[in-house]
């Protein structure tokens, strides 16, 4: 559920009746519309100054572009543009990773935190491509010597110049696509300008291909898996986007739903691959991002296609033609964001432990996960008497309680 | 009146007209004169349809009859009205007024009345009569202005009585119900409003509740986890290292076994006393082994382990403190009285060289049995040795024999070093044999002082999760009986404010 901000003058209008804001059939979440109360038109110049998640807090996601929710024909190119820039950093940072097991004491170089740094610094030009592939090195010039010469080894690794060279075709093929949309949306023929599109998300569709292959995603770390998976997320979104530029919503909204759970069966299977704490940690931070942030945006984006869909061809035209102004949010705001993530690990940390904290990512992504550990959790109070542990006061319950008192209970020896 | 028993005295007119249609006249008592005649006028104004007020024109409406009017007025209102209209002012007296002054005094009064909002502006209510002249004229059968006035009044009273009353009777109810339900309805919204936020403080409180139980749980987990792995840890370096001091010791052995003495002769009683000697060098040297290795190894992560399960134990009793004094409870002192015997306990185990507790005496406690088992075994092993020993004895006497007695002495004298080497080399043989059992004694105390702290963190903590779960449970239930002791007086208020609504429906129609 996500939440919209409005400039003072339209939430006082929202607020005495005279406009209404639009809600999704689904699940009665604003879609970022407002119209005239009396008349049902849109109301021009309504664009959110802000979006919030359910838990107020400024929505500010991690692969997915927050520009998605401004969605307008002349909106999609920026959005492309974004997700090609993400997939770019994304992919750069596995030069540091590598393939096979994280190398201690490097991936923190390019967690979340650092990951959005490199982000905004690539944004500026400051990053150079080096045979395809952003040159990390210079980027991370300052850092400790130890994560450069870590960098040369990888660059030297068999295992990963293949996977880098998967890498550097899947991410080209990307760019060309989003190169052609931007002749291919002032094509006034609407044939021809499906047909383009069809034949422009086939080749996304086969940037796809490169980054579901499965050379790429086994024998990689969790870091690694989930660093791919990422990229991979970012190039569906776009193909959700062609979608919606052939003026299939329906097909859109529904595409994106599917994404959201693919993304949860990824993250599960990155989970499954943790072994270190200092995986956990770079896992934690961005599958909480990822889980607050971008699911709950895609969960959006999909219902406002679903509602896009719903219209009259008239009012479709009518939106897929208005100016919005774009959502931005600045990498320095996530940049803060991220370091939150970090300081609630941290906090985790004196309260938990590693396969606690790990056991709560997989009960964000499986909700009968939570009732499964929670009917066990119940069933052994009830043999040692703590009443006070039931179905009814464990339903409140956070995932941190509800990890740790599962492996009080189960999990007498330490794993 | 006031002491008198008669409370009230009827007196029946049946040819008073102004009384055909039921209306009682009552001549109260004036006020102001004795309580107990005020008391009496103030109830029959309870039950009054109308009052009149009846003053004189010679003193009319001074401070005291204006301040009398007020409370009549206050008296009669329902709280939604601003004026009453059942209160009749009559002016009595007026023939004893010249005419001249009629006009003036009338004024005054309608100001005064109007002023004081005792009688509303355009509301025919006050009255300029004489009493005497009016009968004087009705006896006489004269038309006269006092009659005409007087007439007046009693038509308006009557026609209040017969007809306004009772519409003012409804009206007045309508509005008193009005208020009612008004007053009613704030009852309800402050119930309903009381038990979402009590609601709301509930979430609150079993949110921190349980995040606690979460947290020691969490904490349970992990001084498991921490125990285990120093205790791993401490059991792989004593095992690293138990050669190298394993050797030490016989080296030490060997060392002290130059200054054994005996007194003994023969060399049975000999080897006998070397071989205490060398049990007591043996254990001895161990005791000092056996110090090293748990001061060296164990006593550096026990205290750790100590010190985190003393730091959560003040976490955990500051959290239960901030509950008392929240919730008035006494959480702090029931852990505290649940965990008596364990503080003592953590202070002298977790105290570094406590004076009471080390690990080095547990260990060598427990090891002495072992060791002897060991040693007896050593032992047995010599007694094994003892047909050698008796071969030797022979040999020895045979020699003493063939010897001449002069080289005797001498030959005793290497005898005894040989004795010496002998038992030695016999017990440090089977002491380094023993070498696996009683490194497993030295690993099994190890372990039990892990095993010790590892019982009592969990002590502590279960019984702060005990105490924490009954706690949630007690205050879930106790939320439930007031939600729902609360719910039933809302649903309460619900139906009588529509019964009021029914009532004031049936007065309308």
């Amino acid at each position: 559920m996500i939440d919209y901000v409005y400039s003072p003058a339209i939430e006082e209008k929202l607020r005495s009746g005279i406009y209404k804001e639009v809600v999704s059939k689904k699940d009665g979440t604003s879609l970022g519309h407002v119209r005239d109360a009396a008349t049902g038109q849109f109301v021009a110049n309504s664009d959110a100054i802000g979006i919030t998640n359910s838990s107020g807090i400024p929505l500010q996601p991690f692969v997915t572009p927050l520009s998605a929710v401004s969605l307008s024909e002349s909106n999609t190119l920026p959005i492309l543009q974004s997700l090609s820039g993400s997939i770019g950093t994304l992919q750069a940072t596995m030069s540091v990773i590598g393939v096979g097991v994280a190398v201690t004491g490097v991936i923190s170089a390019v967690n979340l935190w650092q990951t959005v740094k490199l982000r905004r610094e690539v944004a500026e030009l400051r990053g150079e491509m080096r045979d395809g592939f952003l040159d990390l090195r210079q980027l991370l010039s300052t850092q400790n010597r130890d994560v450069i010469e870590h960098i040369d080894r990888v660059a030297s690794d068999v295992e990963f110049a293949h996977h880098r060279t998967i890498l550097i075709r899947a991410h080209g093929q990307f760019n060309h696509a989003v190169r052609r949309v931007k002749s291919t949306v002032s094509m006034q023929d609407v044939n021809q300008r499906n047909a383009e599109i069809t034949s422009i998300r086939n080749t996304m569709s086969e940037s796809l291909a490169d980054y579901n292959n499965a050379q790429l995603i086994t024998q990689v770390s969790a870091p690694g898996y989930l660093r791919r998976r990422e990229c991979a997320w970012a190039i569906e979104q776009a193909i959700a986007l062609t979608y919606y530029l052939q003026s299939e919503s329906q097909v859109a909204a529904e595409y994106l739903t599917d994404l959201c759970e693919r993304i949860k069966k990824d993250i599960l299977s990155a989970i499954q691959l943790i072994t270190t704490e200092e995986e956990l940690e770079f896992l934690f931070a961005e599958i909480k991002r990822i889980y607050d942030h971008d699911l709950p945006l895609l969960n959006h984006w999909s219902s406002q296609m679903q509602w896009i869909s719903e219209q009259t061809p008239q009012d479709q035209k009518m939106l897929r033609a208005s100016q919005h102004s774009l959502i931005a949010v600045s990498d320095q705001d996530l940049i803060q964001l991220g370091s939150d993530e970090m300081q609630s690990y941290r906090l985790l940390q004196g309260r938990s432990h590693f396969a606690a904290i790990r056991d709560q990512l997989q009960l964000m992504m499986r909700n009968d996960l939570r009732d499964q550990y929670i009917r066990n959790i119940v069933q052994e109070a009830k043999k040692q008497s703590l009443d006070g542990i039931n179905f009814e006061n464990l339903a409140d319950a956070s995932l941190e309680t509800i990890t740790n008192l599962y492996y009080l209970f189960y999990k007498s020896k330490p794993t | 009146m006031a002491d008198s028993e008669i409370d009230e005295v009827i007196y029946e007119h049946p040819g008073l007209d102004f009384c055909r249609h039921g209306i009682e006249i009552v001549d109260s008592p004036g006020l102001n004169e004795h309580p107990d005649r005020t008391r009496v006028t103030y109830q029959l104004l309870e039950n009054t349809d109308a009052i009149v007020f009846i003053t004189s024109a010679m003193n009319h409406l001074s401070q005291t009859e204006r301040d009398l009017l007020h409370e009549f007025k206050m008296k009669l209102s329902v709280p939604t009205e601003s004026t009453t209209t059942n209160l009749f002012v009559v002016v009595n007296f007026m023939d004893q007024i010249d005419s001249d002054e009629w006009g003036d005094l009338e004024r005054r009064s309608k100001r005064i009345l109007s002023d004081n909002n005792i009688i509303p502006e355009g509301l025919e209510r006050l009255y300029f009569i004489s009493a005497r002249q009016a009968l004087k004229d009705k006896l006489n059968n004269r038309k006269s202005e006092y009659r005409e006035k007087f007439d007046d009044f009693i038509s308006s009273l009557e026609k209040y009585l017969i007809t306004e009353s009772g519409e003012q009777i409804i009206r007045r109810s309508r509005r008193y119900l009005q208020s009612v339900i008004q007053e009613v309805e704030v009852a309800l919204k402050s119930s309903q409003s009381s038990l979402n936020s009590k609601k709301d403080f509930s979430a609150i409180e079993k949110e921190r509740i349980l995040a606690l139980i979460g947290d020691v749980a969490g904490i349970t987990y992990k001084s498991r986890e921490a125990v285990s792995a120093y205790r791993s840890n401490v059991l792989k370096e004593i095992k690293y290292q138990w050669t190298a001091d394993y050797s030490k010791v016989k080296k030490k052995v060997a060392e002290r076994s130059n200054k054994w003495t005996t007194a003994k002769k023969e060399p049975k009683a000999i080897r006998q006393d070397f071989s205490s000697q060398l049990s007591e060098c043996l254990l001895e040297e161990f005791k000092a082994l056996t110090v090293l290795i748990s001061g060296q190894y164990s006593q550096p992560f026990l205290d750790i382990l100590g010190d985190n399960l003393q730091e959560n134990l003040v976490h955990i009793k500051k959290y239960l403190q901030s509950i008392d004094v929240e919730l008035n409870s006494t959480l702090l002192t029931r852990y505290s009285l649940s965990i008596e015997r364990l503080p003592e306990q953590l202070a002298f185990n977790c105290s570094k060289g406590g004076e009471n507790y080390s690990a080095e005496i547990s260990i060598i406690d427990s090891l002495k049995t072992g060791f002897f088992k060991v040693f007896k075994v050593t032992a047995e092993l010599f007694s094994d040795v003892s047909t050698t020993a008796q071969a030797w004895k022979i040999r020895a006497e045979n020699r003493l024999q063939r010897d001449h007695a002069s080289r005797a002495e001498a030959n005793l004298k290497k005898e005894l070093e040989m004795i010496r080497e002998n038992v030695l080399n016999e017990g440090l043989k089977n002491f380094e044999e023993s070498s696996d059992k009683l490194l497993s004694q030295v690993n099994a105390s190890v372990s039990q002082s892990f095993d010790k702290i590892n019982y009592e963190s969990e002590n502590i903590y279960q019984n702060a999760i005990m105490l924490l779960s009954s706690l949630l449970q007690v205050r879930a239930n106790d939320m439930k009986k007031s939600e729902q002791s609360r719910l039933l007086e809302i649903s309460i208020l619900e139906n009588k404010i529509d019964s009021l609504k029914k009532i004031q429906d049936t007065l309308l129609h």
